[in-house]
């Protein structure tokens, strides 16, 4: 077990939240339910392009019973604002994908509400869609802007072409990763509920102040009027970021028309098909090299297909270039990143955000740069590692060259590559092959360059009586382990029992805005904050109770929960905050974020701080392949992180494993399937996610290099095991069968086609010798 | 209809439509949440509850069966403030993180726990499987298992041998002539001969439930066959197996005779689904819903079972590979149900395998099955090779050509390799064809070269 911290920073502290969860009382949201409550739906389109002719509504269909809205009875502008505005609440005129969100209507009764489903069409006329990356870049058809694109980046550094030329050899890559769904056990729900001159919004999100923002742009009411609260949320993975807001502007338009409470849940069908996914990638990489293994220059392009709307795809691209040379030294190089629009849904969020594809991309091009060299893949990235006073290709200054270099060397040690990668283990049957493959990445913590700065997060802790302490943030607990986070952090700072803490589900009438729950920013970050508020707190205490005892405030100590005088002990925390509340009034300590000095960053350049902190991972995968019927089984991952500092053991081994999990599902697994700009996986027997039975067995050490900037030294943890995963399983794949994959997911189908493909090319090649 | 059942221990009636999901009952007219919807299609595991001592997803449970029946869900045990030790195992060890796959992974593992005391790590990988976790990567959930195994929770646990109890229940006038619950397969055929063309029969109702949700119509008469002892009944009579339709897949690969003389049986209801849905899905449902993709078919081929089937007119036996007459449809009258199988106990010189490649370990549709039984005499001669495939046409099918080529023929690894390729061309599968064909002949392949391996390593004995 890990050395704590004081007595909670890093301890295996059970989650408050898990009693309610393990015993089925957690009330998620489709678990609430209100008088008079109707339910809603949302009618799409059903295809991926064209306009909309009519909408026929059956006359038979008694529909006085029901609330029906079109884009035409908005009260409100018909956008949903996020990074851009221009995604519609309801299509209007022109459909630009499946799904896309037409009518919505809501009834008092679930099989009333199927029957007025049932009794519209819509009568489109459909246009040839545009459906593809290369599509989209040849511009014939323009759905986005003037060409398509929502974001164009590029960084450049040195002069890569020249440096190119004197590579010994350049070596090129294309690599493709495809969809990923975050499937979330709970589907997205959302009930609305109209109040006085407003409307309340509870549902399942990761980013309250989101949909606040959303729906008081939309609806016509004082934005004090919308309050938007949590429910227990089954899961979120990123896929709870942006959707929300659209949901809870649908289930409020509903609610206002009706005048009853609404309560939209999606069904699993509806949330595979119409929700937003991990963005397919198309990344080419072309790297000069001298012949010891010295990477000297790259050119890497990166496309991301964004679908039909801005979504969050320009800050996922930003994320996917900053990440996209990996952690190594490359003198000169250029990327050059966009995102492009297809009519196709709308990708967005997911744990990783970006850092995935470009990951895959740039790990896999160093296993290709390895094999062409003859020099193993974990020799050529430790010659070419990043070191301590390098820059990254953005200019920041890197400094955490122990760091990297631990996590690589400790993974290797722990799981015996170098022995297994000569000599297989014998555990493996003979009739599969063993393959060990590795790879290395970082994930920078918190917003992208100054997006701290812009959020500027805001903290309260409040003493409610009853020796409780509210932990206020905008920051929800949806599985990940904010509650246990923050509460020992703050019974640390307080030293107090974490039981005296509460961390509610936000309010937003209540709580102050401490940014989203996204991007690995909430340790780190709102972690920070909430310390601050907690020494504030104790602060107004001290100087009330130093008032009482007619004490300067520095003849006050305050130590283990016991205020007292260098004559004696004065009182427990308890006893003078219930004194307090009595005599003084509310008590509470409010922090914002402080933000760091000399941190630049110029976004117009693409140059400076791109991040305030990085934390690093490798990971080694161990897989068997079945050659009979190319199935492919992960037997073990053994992963190093690096992360600052752990703040509860077992609830950030849980975020390594499970979020390992998910990346060596990306890796091998997880389908969408897409046809004519349709996904075709809309059931759980579709797309699959790995089973118990699919899962290897986890070999999980994390590291801990204080940072100073985080709280008690942690950096950002969420999104770094969702990096790594694919390319080191891909990698273990290569190795246990000498074919080298360059799309995700390797299934059966693709690792057969590709035995096919090169079995034939060597075919020909031989016969050209002849 | 109204009928009476036990939830958590106390007795209550109900008043429900008879395809009503038992998981609305619990979570939309009883008010317990705990019981999640993830999926509706029996995927997922989020809404499993433990009835009469088994397993099962409360989405896949039609009112219609229940009377009677003995419903543990995740109220039934501890409290926030006084979990059980399992549910104190959970949260402990870290195994609950979003908290919507718990109560579904709390009521598995207790089943596990309540049949295997001390399951090893591959038993509790085998336990959850058909419930899904996207938090943990199920690391954490094997731990708490695990103590909660070493803290001896499954010895606390009951034995439940819940008969199938009749279990009184009234209909609605609407519902008579329409809804049936016999309990004898006499009572069930005389219902048969008045209203079969309209019946559609019920038995683990994990295709029907589907269905529904998506769309399907209610059917206007309905029967449930699942409470006829006789067709729940696994006997050996005469040199032959006979597996009443009825007979779940957990019941039809824990039977000792399916274990000791028909590893590819077992092998195919073992890897049908997950337990949740072994608990439920049958023999007949499977055979019946006449689904290309279904599992039992091309074992049952290749075994060279055969389809009883009875009405109030007599019994007809049929080879199993005249069951289906084309994509879902099968041979059988309106009049008449699929009493069972006889499968012939296999001679002391055969093999027999069953391989199934879908894209995950467990809970996976087949993108490939396959099953393979040969008898050879002492010489190494083949005498009679049988094959079929499932998932390659509107039904499953057996490789004749595969077969020809192979009867009569010395099997060497020569032969093995060209019966491969001769299985390969024997199929011809609509999407990914390339890919399922060379897996076909890998397969034969694999099934032949291991029987000559066998062979060898006697030898050398």
């Amino acid at each position: 077990m890990r050395k704590t911290t004081g007595k909670y920073i890093g301890s295996t502290l059970p989650r408050p939240d898990g009693w309610e969860k393990v015993t089925g009382r957690a009330m998620f949201i489709d678990d609430i339910s209100f008088p008079d409550m109707w339910f809603g739906r949302t009618i799409r389109s059903s295809i991926p392009s064209g306009t909309i002719r009519k909408i026929e509504m059956a006359p038979s269909f008694n529909w006085s019973r029901v609330t029906v809205i079109r884009a035409e009875d908005l009260p409100g502008p018909n956008e949903v604002c996020m990074v851009e505005n221009d995604l519609p609440i309801l299509a209007e005129e022109k459909i630009r994908y499946c799904g896309e969100p037409v009518i919505l209507i809501a009834a008092p009764g679930k099989a009333l509400l199927e029957a007025a489903v049932k009794a519209i069409s819509i009568i489109t006329a459909e246009e040839k869609p545009l459906l593809t990356i290369e599509k989209s870049l040849e511009g014939k058809k323009i759905i986005y802007g003037k060409d398509n694109v929502f974001a164009d980046y590029a960084i450049s550094d040195g002069n890569p072409d020249m440096a190119l030329e004197k590579a010994d050899m350049i070596i090129e890559g294309t690599y493709q990763t495809g969809y990923q769904e975050q499937l979330y056990l709970e589907t997205q729900g959302m009930i609305a509920l109209p109040v006085e001159n407003g409307i309340e919004i509870i549902g399942s999100m990761q980013c309250p102040y989101y949909i606040h923002r959303a729906a008081s742009h939309a609806l016509p009411f004082d934005p004090e009027n919308i309050v938007i609260k949590q429910a227990v949320t089954g899961g979120g993975f990123g896929g709870k970021e942006d959707y929300p807001s659209v949901i809870g502007i649908h289930a409020a338009l509903l609610a206002m028309k009706s005048g009853h409470p609404v309560k939209m849940v999606y069904d699993r069908e509806e949330d595979l098909l119409v929700t937003p996914k991990r963005h397919p990638s198309l990344i080419r990489h072309r790297t000069g090299v001298r012949k010891d293994g010295t990477l000297i220059a790259s050119h890497i392009e990166i496309l991301l297909d964004g679908g039909a709307y801005a979504t969050l795809s320009k800050v996922v691209l930003q994320r996917a270039i900053l990440h996209a040379a990996g952690p190594y030294r490359i003198p000169d190089l250029y990327i050059r990143g966009r995102a492009l629009a297809t009519n196709t849904p709308p990708c967005s969020a997911f744990r990783g955000f970006g850092v995935p594809q470009s990951c895959f991309a740039v790990e896999r091009q160093m296993d290709h740069i390895a094999a062409r060299l003859g020099i193993d893949p974990f020799d050529l990235r430790k010659k070419n590692l990043l070191q301590n006073g390098n820059r990254f290709p953005f200019g920041q200054e890197f400094t955490e060259g122990e760091n990297l270099d631990l996590v690589l060397e400790k993974a290797v040690d722990l799981s015996d590559y170098k022995k297994k990668r000569t000599f297989p283990p014998k555990t493996c049957p003979p009739s599969k092959k063993y393959g060990i493959g590795l790879s290395l990445y970082f994930h920078g913590g918190g917003f992208t360059g100054r997006g701290e700065e812009k959020i500027d997060g805001k903290a309260k802790v409040r003493y409610v009586g009853n020796g409780l302490i509210e932990i206020l943030v905008s920051s929800v607990e949806m599985g990940q382990g904010a509650t246990v986070m923050f509460t020992s952090l703050a019974a640390e700072t307080m030293e107090l029992p974490p039981s005296m803490f509460k961390h509610p589900q936000p309010d937003t009438s209540i709580v102050p805005d401490s940014g989203p729950t996204v991007a690995s920013r909430t340790t780190m970050f709102v972690g920070r904050i909430v310390m601050d508020a907690c020494l504030n707190l104790l602060e107004a205490l001290r100087s009330a109770v130093g008032k009482w005892h007619k004490a300067e405030n520095g003849d006050i100590i305050y130590s283990k929960g016991l205020f007292s005088t260098e004559n004696g002990p004065l009182g427990h925390f308890t006893e003078m905050a219930d004194r307090f509340l009595l005599e003084e009034g509310p008590l509470s300590g409010f922090a914002r974020y402080v933000p760091p000095e000399r941190m630049l960053w110029d976004e117009d350049s693409f140059t400076g701080t791109a991040y305030k902190s990085y934390s690093w991972g490798a990971d080694v995968a161990e897989v068997e392949v079945d050659m009979n019927t190319y199935e492919i089984k992960p037997v073990r991952i053994t992963t190093v992180v690096e992360i600052g500092k752990v703040i509860n053991e077992i609830t950030a081994l849980g975020q390594v494993e499970g979020g390992k999990l998910q990346a060596l599902g990306y890796g091998y697994l997880e389908e969408m399937k897409i046809r004519k700009g349709k996904f075709e996986s809309g059931h759980m027997t579709q797309y699959h996610i790995p089973t118990s039975m699919d899962s290897p067995d986890f070999h999980v050490s994390i590291e801990e290099i204080p940072y100073t900037g985080g709280p008690f030294g942690a950096k950002g943890l969420g999104e770094l095991p969702m990096d790594g995963g694919a390319p080191a399983l891909v990698s273990a794949i290569e190795n246990a069968t000498g074919l080298s994959p360059n799309q995700i997911p390797v299934t059966g189908e693709r690792l057969e086609r590709l035995q096919r493909e090169t079995h034939n090319e060597t075919e020909g090649a031989s016969r050209d010798e002849v | 209809m109204k009928f009476d059942m036990t939830l958590n221990g106390k007795n209550i009636s109900i008043e429900s439509s008879p395809l009503r999901r038992l998981l609305d009952i619990l979570r939309e007219d009883l008010g317990l949440t705990g019981t999640k919807e993830g999926c509706g299609e029996g995927e997922c595991g989020a809404c499993a509850v433990i009835m009469d001592g088994m397993l099962v997803n409360s989405c896949m449970v039609p009112a219609i069966q229940l009377p009677g029946k003995h419903v543990l869900t995740i109220e039934g045990l501890g409290s926030p403030e006084e979990p059980d030790p399992l549910q104190r195992a959970f949260v402990e060890e870290g195994a609950v993180q979003c908290g919507f796959c718990t109560p579904g992974m709390v009521m598995a593992s207790r089943f596990l726990l309540s049949q295997n005391n001390k399951p090893d790590k591959e038993q509790i990988r085998m336990g959850l499987a058909g419930n899904l976790c996207r938090c943990t990567g199920y690391e954490r959930i094997f731990r708490a298992v695990e103590r909660a195994a070493g803290e001896g929770y499954g010895e606390t646990i009951e034995p439940s041998f819940f008969l199938s109890t009749p279990g009184s229940f009234e209909l609605c006038e609407n519902e008579k002539n329409r809804i049936f619950i016999p309990h004898s397969t006499e009572e069930a055929l005389a219902i048969l001969k008045t209203h079969g063309e309209v019946i559609t029969l019920l038995a683990g109702t994990t295709d029907i439930m589907v269905q529904l949700k998506n769309g399907r119509k209610e059917p206007e008469a309905l029967m449930d066959i699942s409470r006829i002892p006789e067709l729940s009944s696994i006997s050996l009579e005469n040199d032959s197996l006979q597996i009443g339709s009825c007979s779940t897949y957990s019941r039809i690969y824990s039977n000792p005779v399916v274990q000791s003389h028909f590893p590819a049986l077992q092998t195919a209801a073992r890897l049908n689904g997950a337990i949740t849905l072994q608990n439920r899905a049958t023999l007949g449902g499977n055979l019946m819903t006449a689904s290309p993709a279904a599992d039992m078919p091309p074992v049952l081929m290749a075994l060279g079972a055969k389809a009883v089937l009875r009405s109030t007119s007599g019994s007809r036996e049929i080879s199993i590979t005249e069951l289906w007459t084309g994509y879902r449809t099968t041979v059988r009258l309106p009049e008449e149900i699929l009493v069972g199988i006889k499968v012939p106990i296999p001679s002391e010189n055969s093999r027999q395998i069953f391989y199934k490649r879908g894209s995950r370990s467990m809970l996976t549709i087949a993108r490939v099955s396959l099953a393979g039984y040969i008898e050879i005499d002492e010489n190494g001669s083949i005498l009679e090779p049988r094959f079929a495939v499932g998932t390659m046409g509107k039904t499953a099918f057996m490789l004749e050509d595969l077969q020809n080529f192979l009867r009569g023929r010395d099997l060497t690894e020569d032969i093995a390799i060209k019966a491969g390729n001769i299985a390969s061309g024997s199929v011809n599968p609509r999407k990914t064809p390339e890919y399922r064909k060379q897996v076909t002949g890998n397969l034969v392949k694999k099934f032949l070269l291991g029987i000559i391996e066998e062979r060898n390593q006697k030898e050398e004995q």
